[in-house]
């Protein structure tokens, strides 16, 4: 049998405002090639300026992946003939920024080889005549963060990637938006087996979690097929053709020497003080840990705990609620069902988490039901309003009066004495009778649990008589 | 390091570019010359091995706001061909 030996290169567009180097903006979507300057478009003459906001933001990475930082790294130019590379070569680093890394996934350990730091390239479209090329996102900083060969599964891969893609919004390093090319991943997957490894095989553009997924299991099919076969699997460089749901051949690896690499003369190497790495280690709460505070300190379950941080928006709802002074279970199971649900329809919600404090306060004490405080929030995500008002506006108040609603239970019971005599002859429908004429003599608002607990008082006290 | 012919046509095949032998024998020698006088030069890499912070570091630009650089008429106009704003080139594939 065969075992998959599979690593990943990760591309991360850093949020800084302006490019590696050059003060051009970096904002996402403005018109083609409006966001240029002799730098970025490699003009005869410009000179690269490194950009303090692009190191800061790539040191947090390295100390989120628990990388060595270097205190010495050094530019290089990576040459390549490509439309999307204005200069005919890619700035990046020969020593990077970092070194030896490790993320820690409970059942498996992902070992981070090296972080370094790069521009990106331009962006092109493809027409059936023609290439169109805009260079708004030439000169972009990227890092370029590459795994050991220690990953096993497609979906440890993909546990991998989506875990980093929360490091990396949490520490405010990357929005990660893998639709908008602000993520990108590339794996290497070979097969080891009795008789040794299989060629390494390069897969790129993929550009969805569920695209590296599958393409890494198909190539896992596809390889352990040759070698069925006795055939041997050639070291190429593949697309993933999402449509075709195969991985097609690009062009036979290149090896390093292609790119001639040489020192970037134009900057100098990056040094950094001390101040600059322990400033970089000083980082927000990472995902991990907010997952253990959130079991630790409020008493949450690990599946819970698991889909709230991984949905930061939701998380922070959550403990917002919390704060105001929501109980953390029903808050957590409100969030995660109603408030996740209502975001989904709506794109963006008018109330706020206080709101949800109120509203689950008021159900804890029978003032509304679950499915009114349902309703509620409803007309609160349609149109915003106070959970107060808008429970006494849809008539949804539960009476949990205990005089009121025993005087209703016995009302049910002396009108209906042939279904009182039905339930006592074991007739457990008759039951459900009796409160659904309560719950009408209530005009629908009694509190139910309440209301069934009279009800069975008030048969037991005719039984008396 | 001596400079081979195969280096030369490998590096202009991979500058997709067409060379005649007469400009593959003059490229050769021009090579050659400049391997050789550049090979007393030392790296930057290994200056920076025994450097010093704050001597001769790339001081990072402090935090700066975007500022405007060329207009995008600009920029189309300093290509051969654009369309709506792109610059156009003849097709490329990814098979190669
Ligand atoms: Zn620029």
């Amino acid at each position: 049998m065969y075992e998959a030996v599979i690593g990943l290169e990760v591309h991360v567009e850093l949020l800084t405002r302006t490019k590696l180097f050059c003060r051009c903006s970096t904002r996402f979507g403005a018109p083609p090639n409006s966001q240029v300057c002799p730098v970025c478009l490699g003009l005869p003459g410009a000179l690269p300026v490194l950009n303090g906001e692009a190191v800061d933001q790539a040191l947090k990475a390295a100390a989120a992946l628990n990388c060595r930082i270097n205190r010495i790294s050094t530019f290089a130019r990576k040459h390549y003939f490509y439309p999307d590379q204005p200069k005919g070569y890619q700035i990046t680093q020969t020593r990077p920024l970092a070194e030896g890394g490790r993320v820690d996934l409970g059942a498996f350990q992902v070992n981070i080889a090296r972080l370094h730091l790069e521009e990106d390239a331009g962006k092109s479209i493809h027409t059936p005549e023609c290439t169109l090329v805009d260079y708004n996102r030439s000169g972009i900083p990227l890092i370029e963060i590459v795994t050991e060969p220690c990953l096993r599964t497609p979906a440890q891969a993909r546990e991998f990637l989506e875990h980093l893609r929360l490091i990396m919004e949490y520490a405010g390093i990357s929005d990660c938006k893998m639709e908008e090319g602000s993520l990108r991943c590339d794996a290497n997957i070979s097969l080891r087996g009795p008789g040794g490894s299989t060629a390494v095989v390069e897969i790129k553009n993929l550009n969805s979690f569920r695209a590296m997924e599958r393409a890494l299991a198909y190539e896992i099919r596809r390889q352990s097929r040759l070698l069925a076969q006795g055939k041997a699997v050639a070291a190429q460089t593949l697309r993933w053709d999402e449509a075709a749901n195969r991985t097609v051949v690009m062009r036979s690896k290149e090896e390093a020497g292609g790119y001639r690499y040489l020192p970037e003369p134009d900057l100098p190497p990056l040094i950094l003080d001390e101040a600059a790495i322990a400033r970089a280690c000083r980082l927000p709460e990472l995902p991990l840990a907010r997952k253990a505070r959130f079991i630790g300190a409020y008493g949450l379950s690990e599946a819970d705990a698991l889909i709230l941080i991984g949905d930061r928006m939701l998380a922070d709802w959550f403990e917002a609620a919390v704060a105001a002074g929501a109980r953390p279970r029903p808050a957590a199971n409100w969030v995660l069902g109603e408030v996740a649900r209502l975001r989904k329809e709506t794109r963006h919600l008018p109330f706020t988490p206080a709101d949800l404090a109120r509203l689950i306060d008021m159900t804890e004490r029978g003032a509304v039901s679950v499915a009114g405080a349902k309703k509620v929030l409803a007309v609160l995500a349609e149109r915003g309003g106070d959970p107060e008002q808008i429970v006494h506006s849809l008539g949804l108040a539960q009476v949990s009066d205990r005089e009121q609603l025993a005087e209703v239970a016995r009302q049910a019971v002396a009108e209906n004495p042939d279904a009182v005599r039905d339930y006592r002859s074991g007739k457990d429908r008759a039951l459900r009778f009796l409160l659904g004429k309560a719950m009408k003599l209530s005009r629908g608002r009694a509190n139910p649990q309440l209301l069934r607990e009279l009800v069975l008082q008030a048969i037991a006290d005719a039984e008396r008589l | 390091m001596e400079i081979t012919q195969e280096q030369v046509k490998k590096t202009a095949a991979m500058a997709k570019l067409r060379l005649s032998d007469e400009e593959i024998e003059s490229l050769h020698r021009l090579l050659r010359e400049l391997v050789a006088r550049s090979a007393g030069i030392s790296l930057p890499e290994e200056e920076a091995s025994t450097a010093e912070p704050g001597e001769a570091a790339a001081a990072p630009a402090p935090f700066s706001r975007p500022q405007p650089g060329l207009r995008q008429e600009e920029v189309v106009a300093l290509a051969p061909a654009a369309e709506r704003g792109f610059i156009r080139v003849p097709r490329v594939m990814d098979h190669e």
